[in-house]
């Protein structure tokens, strides 16, 4: 089986870093694509597959769950984490009954690796 | 009928005793109103005109004011504006008694300050009612009063809470020497709190450390950290701590105390005394980047290492790029905030726009004040998203050179004593730890020697060096001579010392007292195989050691420098005396 790749989304680059050091940490070897917009996102994501995204939710331009939304539909098996400070009940249900995770900002070591696992339970 | 009512019932309103005022130039009015106020239990006073009415009011303050509008003497709309004027923050309701229904003195009523109407002929009931219905507004208003009033006050004290912790962040997180002529930057926080750090501080070997950081979040939360942070940047600087330690301490620092998902990315930069190169440790902020005089291509320092405080220090990499400086060149360091402001459409700076600053045809001296320019021209007085911070040091010996040195609160030297102090390190510490830092504090303990502590750092630190590298380690001066030379010096320099098994050196200090003054011998030995001193004075005058200095500064700070033994063994003298404040003369 061959390594999972991971799509970060965040217009923030302090938090893509963070992100893919918690990554790279447990796994050095899954390769990590980066994008700072939903635009970029897509663009770097058309020609390849994708098994793992994190999504911040609050982003200038398109909005972590309208990309998210695209996504999913470009690739129907991949596990959605999106991101946020402050999760609004009605897009936790809409995310929830898309089969999308949550992580509450501030991104943490150990809550990148509960997502992570959550794919690894989804792959096995 | 439904049962819910929306007006509230205020039983206990109607039968609160007022002080009531009536003013009426009709006397059948005046006694009507009266015996109803009566009746109720309220207490009455009465007025013939607005004059009376005027001068009533402000002697008995009462509390409602039953006014007419035609009187002899002041109309009751002059009368109400006046008392209106008088009544300050209380709020005291004037009905109008008339019988008028043109809506132009109806507004005009109004307009005067007037509250309610009462329609001739007067009905009790009807009376009874819009007193009641006053009295709650009256408490309304007098509840809105105190709070507005306990909100002020609440507000009050939050401003001198703020003014005294901004006044203790600022001297805690001072800029330190960021003034000096060298160096250019911007600071622009989003608030009182800045999030990002910018510190600045001559070591004691001349040369400059900064700091640059950028704490998670803004405001308040994001500046807690700085204050502790600045605090050991500047103790340790101070000391002749390298920025290897001063990132351990600070993480370690920050790793207790900040709460999960709030770290600081930073950059240290350690430039030496000649402004020769370069060391950095860049932990999550983004590329630093070496703009060469004339333009073209950058060079760029990226972040090696996760941000402060994320990992403890048993999982710390406090490893550091070394890179050589040529005259001239400039180096620019910034925060997020820099490449993430946004422009009204949502578009972001971006590094590449930078890029495109500094490598575009400027004059070098220009290309700060260009950048500046251009971000506050891109975010087109946009809304800032982030503390936003960019400095650029100028790679110039002689203005660096300028920065005065800021006085030490305790300089007075102690009298000369006689005392001595030696200190044996095995391998296993000289791997480990730098003991110049240590030595230096004892020396001052000891002796105070404030106003020659750069004298004395930079002797120790030349002597040690020497000692270290040539002795033990065995490296060969004539590397650093070549092109890319001390980088390869200093790469062979920490592998060396990685490695070093076996080996000491030994270091003693004696101190005697001369009258008024103290000489100090500084007395070092190593287990290396020496050198032959005799005939090679020359090679020495040309060796510099990493701090850029050398044997001839040395021996020029010195009394009298020999060698001994095999050449294994080094002595210097140096000679103080009371109130000497000189500080050596960094022009080479």
């Amino acid at each position: 089986m061959s390594f999972p790749t991971v799509l970060i989304v965040d217009d923030s680059r302090l938090s893509r870093m963070m992100i893919r050091a918690f990554i790279t940490q447990a796994h050095p070897d899954w390769p990590i694509i980066e994008a700072s917009n939903g635009q970029e996102a897509l663009e770097k994501s058309a020609t390849q597959s994708v098994d793992l995204m994190t999504i911040d939710l609050n982003m200038p331009g398109m909005d972590g769950l309208t990309l998210a939304t695209q996504l999913q539909h470009n690739h129907p098996t991949a596990h959605i984490t999106l991101i946020t400070a402050n999760i609004q009940e009605s897009v936790r249900q809409r995310a929830a009954a898309a089969g999308m995770g949550f992580i509450a900002k501030p991104v943490s070591a150990d809550s990148v690796l509960a997502c992570l696992s959550a794919l690894e339970n989804r792959r096995a | 009928m439904m049962s819910a009512s929306v007006v509230p019932n205020h039983p206990a309103a109607s039968s609160t005793p007022f002080t009531v005022l009536i003013a009426d130039d009709d006397r059948i009015n005046r006694m009507v109103l009266h015996a109803m106020l009566k009746k109720d239990g309220h207490t009455v006073y009465v007025a013939e005109n607005g004059q009376e009415a005027v001068t009533l009011f402000e002697h008995h303050q009462p509390d409602l004011v039953l006014m007419d509008v035609m009187m002899p003497y002041m109309d009751g709309y002059e009368a109400t504006s006046r008392i209106k004027a008088m009544t300050g923050e209380r709020f005291v309701p004037v009905i109008f008694l008339t019988a008028m229904t043109d809506a132009q003195a109806l507004v005009h009523c109004v307009e005067c300050g007037g509250d309610d109407f009462l329609h001739k002929p007067y009905k009790h009931a009807i009376l009874k009612a819009k007193i009641a219905a006053m009295e709650r507004v009256r408490q309304l208003y007098t509840t809105l009063q105190s709070q507005k009033n306990a909100l002020a006050s609440h507000h009050r004290r939050l401003q001198r809470e703020y003014e005294v912790a901004e006044k203790l962040f600022s001297t805690i997180v001072h800029p330190g020497c960021l003034d000096a002529p060298h160096l250019k930057y911007l600071l622009s926080p989003m608030s009182i709190f800045n999030g990002d750090l910018l510190l600045a501080a001559r070591k004691p070997s001349g040369g400059l450390h900064i700091m640059l950081g950028d704490f998670t979040g803004h405001g308040l939360p994001a500046a807690v950290g700085a204050m502790p942070v600045a605090d050991l940047f500047y103790v340790m600087t101070d000391k002749g701590y390298a920025i290897s330690d001063i990132v351990a301490e600070a993480n370690q620092k920050l790793k207790a105390i900040l709460p999960t998902g709030v770290f600081c990315a930073a950059a240290l930069l350690d430039l030496d005394a000649t402004y020769s190169h370069l060391t950095i440790w860049n932990g999550g902020l983004p590329d630093v980047f070496v703009r060469q005089p004339s333009g073209g291509p950058l060079r760029r320092l990226c972040s090696q290492h996760l941000p402060l405080g994320v990992v403890d220090n048993t999982r710390l990499d406090r490893s550091v790029e070394v890179i050589e400086l040529m005259p001239g060149e400039r180096v620019y360091a910034y925060t997020d905030g820099v490449i993430e402001a946004s422009a009204p459409n949502g578009e972001l700076f971006s590094q590449p726009r930078l890029e495109v600053y500094l490598t575009q045809d400027c004059a070098p001296e220009q290309v700060f004040e260009t950048i500046c320019d251009g971000l506050t021209a891109f975010r087109a007085g946009g809304p800032q998203r982030d503390d936003l911070t960019l400095i650029e040091i100028t790679c110039d010996a002689g203005l660096a050179n300028q920065i005065s040195p800021e006085a030490t609160t305790s300089s007075v030297a102690k009298a000369p004593a006689c005392w001595h102090m030696a200190l044996a390190l095995d391998a296993m510490t000289l791997r480990t730890l730098d003991p110049l830092p240590q030595i230096m504090q004892m020396l001052i303990a000891l002796q105070g020697l404030h106003a020659h502590r750069e004298r004395l750092y930079t002797i120790l630190a030349e002597l040690f060096a020497n000692a270290l590298e040539h002795g033990l380690l065995g490296l060969d001066s004539a590397l650093k001579h070549t092109p890319q030379g001390f980088v390869a010096y200093y790469t062979a320099r920490e592998q060396s010392l990685a490695a070093l098994e076996h080996g000491w050196i030994n270091i003693a200090l004696t101190h005697t007292a001369m009258g008024p003054a103290g000489q100090l011998t500084l007395r070092i030995e190593d287990s290396g195989p020496g050198f032959d001193y005799q005939r090679c004075s020359l090679d020495l005058a040309a060796n510099t050691t990493h701090s850029g200095r050398g044997i001839p500064l040395v021996r020029a700070l010195c009394q009298a420098l020999t060698y001994h033994g095999a050449g294994n063994c080094v002595a210097a003298v140096y000679v103080w005396s009371q109130g000497e404040t000189n500080v050596l003369q960094r022009a080479s």
